[in-house]
């Protein structure tokens, strides 16, 4: 077991790698990075400054030993190391330290990425995991109401609506929650983040209520449908009609037999696509104004902030990567025959 | 290699992924008196007594009519999604008359602020929306499929080579990467390939990133069915007279799966288009005043209030495409796996 | 948003102010002019969309509303212009104690700092503080999306900034601000703006008669406290010398911040004329879109009855504002004007650029971009609301086009054209589809190149640098004074040998001696009326060349909360709604 954990592990730190390693090509061999960043005024003593901070015109291989080294150790910016030396004496306060695992430093925000993203990231945080409660416990019921009134309305109903639901783009629903049911006609309060700490537990979930809900809408409707599609297939088993054979009640078949099943794979995804919303809630946040890590994924693409982009890529992979992997071990204590695999 | 079917991405961008049953089992011998059928005609029976999925097959169809017709409209001028009417606009900006200026000539009235043929924009809109979004999933299944049935048959290496590959393209954030991705990837479409700029080079990155970032969920699925195939007995025969990986992958293997692809490529197609008007919100699609689906709901939706027509007719059609498309997979993978429940 | 990315001034010399009192023509509205409800307290908020303010270092900033925000709320400058509807006010002293004093016409000037005023920290503001904050122009790396504006006006610029014992000693290239700069650089500086007590003077190659003018508009000459200064890591931080402060240590560029009373300032060295400094708390709020602003302003519902937007009525929401709005909404002349910049480097035949002028409808663009809200077409890259103001021959032609005219110059050719515009919104997509409708009923073959709102190296950039070039393209523009010199000069005369593309204003690369030589003639003129018949002569030989194509005057179309008082868009916040005597009302 311990053997399969750590070789997981190290498949896992092996693929951050290449990922890391993919995106430094993407975006420095295939653009010219100096010039992006330098962004609309871009005069020469611009282009050299960002070039000087950034190390831009060192070879890719420099720049990304630099960034694992970053990643491990810690590094200081500018990148050049005569002129850093140099300013170390002369300005010392102009040197920028980044601690480990340093993501990077974005000249345009004046700010390192691990705090950029420790900024922007409770947000994103609160309104997945707000999401995620509501859409795995009403997926999930409404996926077993389903499966077990197969055929009858009540299943055509809860399959039609989400049918519905999961064709309505995002941006579609989140306009909507904004603009009519918070603005127009007053529904709800105007969504805004609230902390814990300002203003306790309450105005925080009222404040992630109408973000959350657009994502959880989506989410929800796929998974009714794939909790019903589970449900159905592990109650066409074998083992059930011996169940039932044996005069073990309906409701025991459907709950020890039937949803336990289903439970573990759809568990499994959603863990997955939990973490996938860490990056990932780019248009939700951006139409309501959320300060979270997909606002700032969009802001820094308009902005040409590379390091910052980069530093999200990176850490929406890992996470998803190490969601990936706690979910293979958890699977492997459960199930022997995947150890083996 | 995790053998977990694979996680979503927010908003539309990848397609719902469920596991599909195994492939359809061979005829079983009948009771004595009664003809036997083969699994398609069985499939077949199955497919015409669901009533749901007939509309839905019908409403597909005409879709598929539709949007091969619209370019001809439109190369012939019986529909024009570019002309505009500025004298059918009032001085707000709305359509002259009642219900967004619903007239002979405009059938589902005009745009407001610019006055264009409402039906017309439509009506090519999903045209181009549909040829991307099938586009992209052609790309992303035949990929998908390739990869699927080589990991499933070879070696352990090659099988862990591309399980590995499917790991690495799957962690990687996919709204974001399509976000950043944009000016690097139109460029270079435009300068090394020299593709046309404008609308012909935005498509063509949509449909290329869609597929890039779809292939990954299909080779899951087409291995795992591989993987039980694989014992079957005339695989061996077919082995056993001398048949080389090329051959047994694709003539024999390959025929055997067009049920999953079938049902995986139109459950892919929908999710698709659902995509396409995430990237339209997010200025990464195609551009007016060429219109898509997506990029006439990014206008339409600011006049929930003032002109309702205009609103609720892409949505609408939109939600008709997406919903229409998943009940027929839906139930073109109900029929052909016998062991779901009817 | 465009407007926002060309309010700039181009070299200008005010013409002596000629005292016009009229009143900015406006409608609607709640003019502060009313007596006694002006009420102290409150939070008042400005909603705007994110990612506009790309930094709040001083010597960075260049976008008009920041520059008009920031001078009422945080950073006082030497002189400031003063609350007023006025359509052409003088500027007043804010830190100084007069406008400025020259002996020899305006080639050096004197400013002498009044006492007690101090920093948020409670230190003084000394004649070092001004010095400092200038020299941080020079450094080219601390400009964040400013594209050195400093650098403009005094680096080898218009007036260019010299060292009174060697006026050859060039700046611009010679001296990278305080922090890198050279010992003797530095030395040379400090004699180019020296200080004597409390008096700065400094000395230009150039004679710049409305400098006290320029001092209120640019940041350039504010004061910086050298011990604040930690180089590129200041460029979200804001050291106030005024009325308000910012909470918190950083402004956020996606969020906005939070201004509250700054306990430091004096009041009694400032004038009401200027800061009036009513509310308790002011904010500053980004949202994603102009369209969910209007939405919340409409509503009218709890914080938001006290608040506004500085940014117009977006178009597809005008019918949303129905009569009962009406004591909410204001509509102005805008100093913004619509047009399109040829490429006179390919089109180079006068008929066929007058053959797209007489092609163009107006009346089309106008309706597609909202309607008389919006604006009206008119004949000049001048906006009517500028003194002096007079239109051109061009508005004499059909606003929805001359098609006949167009053939007849013509004269059965076929030029195929390539129309860039900024992609920033459904609008401006319809816009180019009516272009494009009208000019190829005259016969020209119209591609589309719409440039991504977000497009890296920037609009200008983008069209000038496309592998295929363009030939006309959407333009703007907005005078920051009131003056024809801000306007005219910067879009019809000929840009200096080996300038390049996206850089100066004359995007259009047009070329004409005779209006080269009326400009010249302009600004040696001593009599302003003179200057202006000049100018004006100068901008009808260029239109009726085909230097420009004409669209629309742009008017102002606000929103306000209902508990918002003194609301007035004014010169000094460059027609953006004047922070300095708005408040709220109980």
């Amino acid at each position: 077991m311990i053997a399969f954990a750590i070789r997981r592990i190290l498949v896992g730190i092996v693929l951050l790698l290449a990922m890391v390693l993919v995106v430094f090509v993407l975006f420095f061999a295939a653009g010219n990075p100096a010039r992006d960043v330098c962004g609309k005024y871009c005069t020469p003593e611009k282009l050299a400054n960002i070039t000087q901070v950034y190390g831009y015109d060192k070879p890719i291989t420099y720049q990304f030993g630099q960034f694992v080294q970053g990643l491990a150790v810690g590094r200081d910016y500018p990148v050049d190391d005569k002129y850093r030396e140099a300013l170390k004496k002369s300005n010392p306060s102009l040197v920028i330290h980044c601690d480990a695992p340093c993501l990077g430093y974005s000249l345009r925000s004046a700010i390192t990425v691990n705090d950029a993203i420790a900024k922007y990231a409770p947000v994103t945080i609160s309104i997945a995991i707000y999401a995620f409660i509501v859409w795995i416990v009403f997926g999930v019921l409404f996926g077993v109401i389903a499966a077990v009134f197969k055929g009858k309305w009540l299943d055509r109903v809860i399959v039609g609506v989400t049918l519905v639901v999961y064709a309505l783009p995002t941006f579609f629903v989140g306009t909507f929650l904004l603009q009519f049911i918070a603005i127009r006609w007053k529904l709800f309060p105007y969504p805004r983040y609230v902390t814990i700490a300002d203003g306790g537990v309450l105005n925080w979930v009222i404040g992630l209520t109408l973000p959350a809900m657009t994502l959880a809408l989506f989410y929800m409707a796929a998974y009714v449908r794939i909790t019903r599609a589970f449900v159905l297939e592990s109650l066409s088993e074998d083992y059930i009609r011996t169940a039932r054979a044996k005069g073990l009640t309906e409701r025991v078949v459907l709950f020890k037999h039937g949803l336990r099943a289903a439970l573990t794979p759809l568990l499994s995804m959603a863990g997955l696509d939990f973490a996938a919303l860490l990056a990932g809630a780019v248009i939700t946040e951006a139409v309501f104004s959320y300060q979270g890590l997909g606002l700032l994924a969009v802001t820094s693409n308009r902005n040409s902030d590379l390091p910052i982009l980069i530093g999200l890529v990176i850490v929406a992979g890992a996470a998803v990567l190490v969601a990936n992997i706690i979910v293979d071990i958890l699977y492997a204590l459960v199930d022997p025959r995947v150890r083996l695999s | 290699m995790s053998t977990l079917p694979p996680g979503k991405l927010e908003a539309e961008v990848t397609a719902n992924q469920t596991t599909f049953g195994s492939p359809a089992s061979d005829g079983v011998a009948a009771v004595v008196g009664i003809a036997s059928r083969t699994p398609a005609q069985l499939a077949w029976k199955r497919f015409r007594s669901d009533r749901k999925t007939l509309v839905a097959a019908v409403i597909v169809a005409i879709y598929v009519v539709l949007a091969l017709l619209a370019p001809v409209l439109v190369a012939t001028g019986v529909i024009d999604p570019y002309l505009t009417h500025q004298n059918l606009i009032d001085s707000n900006g709305l359509p002259i008359g009642r219900f967004g200026g619903i007239s002979a000539a405009h059938p589902l009235g005009v745009e407001p602020g610019i006055g264009r043929d409402t039906l017309s924009r439509i009506w090519f809109g999903l045209s181009l929306s549909l040829f991307i979004s099938a586009s992209a999933a052609v790309f992303a299944v035949v990929v998908g499929v390739v990869l699927g049935i080589v990991a499933g048959m070879s070696r352990r290496w090659a099988d862990t080579l591309i399980g590995r590959l499917v790991d690495l393209v799957l962690c990687f954030p996919q709204t974001l990467m399509l976000l950043a991705l944009s000016g690097l990837v139109v460029t270079w479409l435009t300068g090394t390939l020299r593709i046309p700029g404008g609308t012909t080079a935005q498509a063509t990155y949509v449909i290329l990133v869609l597929g890039i970032f779809g292939w990954p969920s299909v080779t899951r699925i087409i291995r795992g069915q591989v993987l039980s195939l694989r014992e079957r007995e005339f695989i061996d025969a077919a082995r056993l007279i001398g048949a080389g990986n090329g051959r047994l992958y694709f003539k024999e293997v390959l025929p055997n799966l067009w049920a999953p692809i079938l049902v995986q490529f139109t459950l892919i197609l929908p999710a698709y288009v659902s995509a396409e008007a995430a990237l339209s919100y997010l200025g990464i699609s195609v551009k007016v005043p060429t219109p898509t689906l997506g990029n006439i709901l990014a206008s339409s939706i600011q006049y929930g209030s003032s002109d309702f027509l205009f609103f609720i007719a892409p949505a609408f059609l939109l939600v008709l495409v997406v919903v229409s498309f998943n009940l027929l997979g839906d139930g073109l993978r109900d029929a052909l796996d016998p062991r779901t429940q009817r | 948003m465009m407007e926002k990315l060309l309010s700039r001034a181009g070299a200008v010399a005010l013409i002596g102010v000629v005292a016009v009192s009229l009143a900015a023509c406006s409608s609607g509205g709640d003019a502060s002019t009313k007596t006694s409800t002006v009420q102290k307290g409150g939070t008042l908020t400005s909603l705007d969309v994110t990612g506009e303010y790309a930094g709040t270092d001083p010597v960075g900033v260049y976008l008009g509303v920041e520059i008009a925000n920031f001078r009422r709320l945080v950073y006082r400058g030497l002189t400031a212009l003063p609350i007023t509807a006025e359509k052409n006010p003088k500027v007043v002293p804010d830190l100084a104690t007069d406008t400025g004093t020259t002996k020899d016409q305006g080639k050096t000037w004197s400013f002498t700092l009044k006492k007690g005023l101090k920093w948020q920290d409670g230190k003084t503001i000394t004649c070092a503080d001004l010095q400092y904050g200038l020299s941080r122009s020079y450094d080219a790396s601390l400009v964040a999306a400013g594209g050195g504006v400093g650098l403009t006006y005094f680096g080898d610029g218009s007036y260019n900034l010299i060292d009174p014992a060697d006026p050859s000693y060039s700046f611009a290239t010679k001296y990278t601000g305080p922090l890198t700069g050279t010992a003797e650089s530095q030395a040379r500086f400090e004699k180019a703006a020296s200080c004597s007590g409390d008096t700065i003077t400094y000395h230009f190659q150039n004679a710049w008669a409305d400098f006290p003018t320029a001092a209120a508009a640019l940041f350039s000459t504010d004061p910086y406290q050298k011990s604040f200064d930690k180089g590129t890591a200041n460029l979200f931080t804001i050291n106030s010398n005024g009325p308000y402060k910012l909470k918190g240590s950083t402004f956020d560029q996606n969020a906005g911040g939070t201004f509250e009373r700054n306990s430091a300032y004096s009041a009694s060295t400032d004038s009401t004329d200027v800061r009036k400094a009513l509310p308790d708390v002011v904010k500053l709020e980004f949202v994603d879109s102009p369209e969910t602003i209007t939405e919340r302003l409409i509503a009218d519902s709890g914080t938001d009855q006290a608040a506004y937007s500085p940014l117009n009525i977006p178009s597809n929401k005008y019918s949303q504002i129905t009569p009962d709005l009406s004591s909410r909404v204001m509509t102005s002349t805008s100093p913004y004007t619509r047009f399109l910049e040829i490429n006179s480097k390919t089109l180079t035949d006068p008929d066929v650029r007058n053959a797209l002028v007489a092609a163009t409808d107006k009346a089309g663009v106008v309706k597609a971009s909202g309607g008389a809200k919006w604006g009206t077409a008119n004949g000049t890259t001048v906006s009517s609301a500028i003194p002096g103001f007079q239109e051109t021959a061009l508005n004499k032609i059909k606003p929805s086009g001359d098609i006949s005219k167009a053939k007849k110059l013509l004269a059965g050719k076929t030029p195929e054209i390539r129309y860039a515009f900024p992609d920033t919104s459904p609008i401006a997509g319809q816009v180019a589809a009516v272009l494009q409708q009208g000019w190829e009923k005259a016969g020209f073959k119209v591609t589309l190149v719409p440039i991504a709102k977000d497009s890296k190296p920037g609009y200008y950039v983008q069209v000038g640098t496309d592998p295929k070039p363009i030939d006309v393209f959407f333009a703007g523009w907005a005078a920051d004074w009131p003056s024809l010199f801000a306007v005219i000069p910067p879009i019809v005369q000929s840009n200096p040998k080996g300038a390049t593309f996206g850089v100066g204003f004359n995007y259009g690369f047009y070329s004409n001696s005779k209006v080269d030589a009326l400009i010249k003639q302009a600004n040696n003129a001593t009599d302003p009326v003179k200057q202006q018949k000049l100018l004006n002569e100068a901008n009808e030989a260029a239109a009726v060349d085909g230097a420009y194509v004409p669209l629309a005057n742009q008017n102002n179309y606000f929103i306000y909360g209902s508990k918002v008082g003194g609301f007035l868009p004014d010169v000094a916040s460059s027609y953006y709604p004047d922070l300095g005597g708005m408040y709220v009302k109980k």
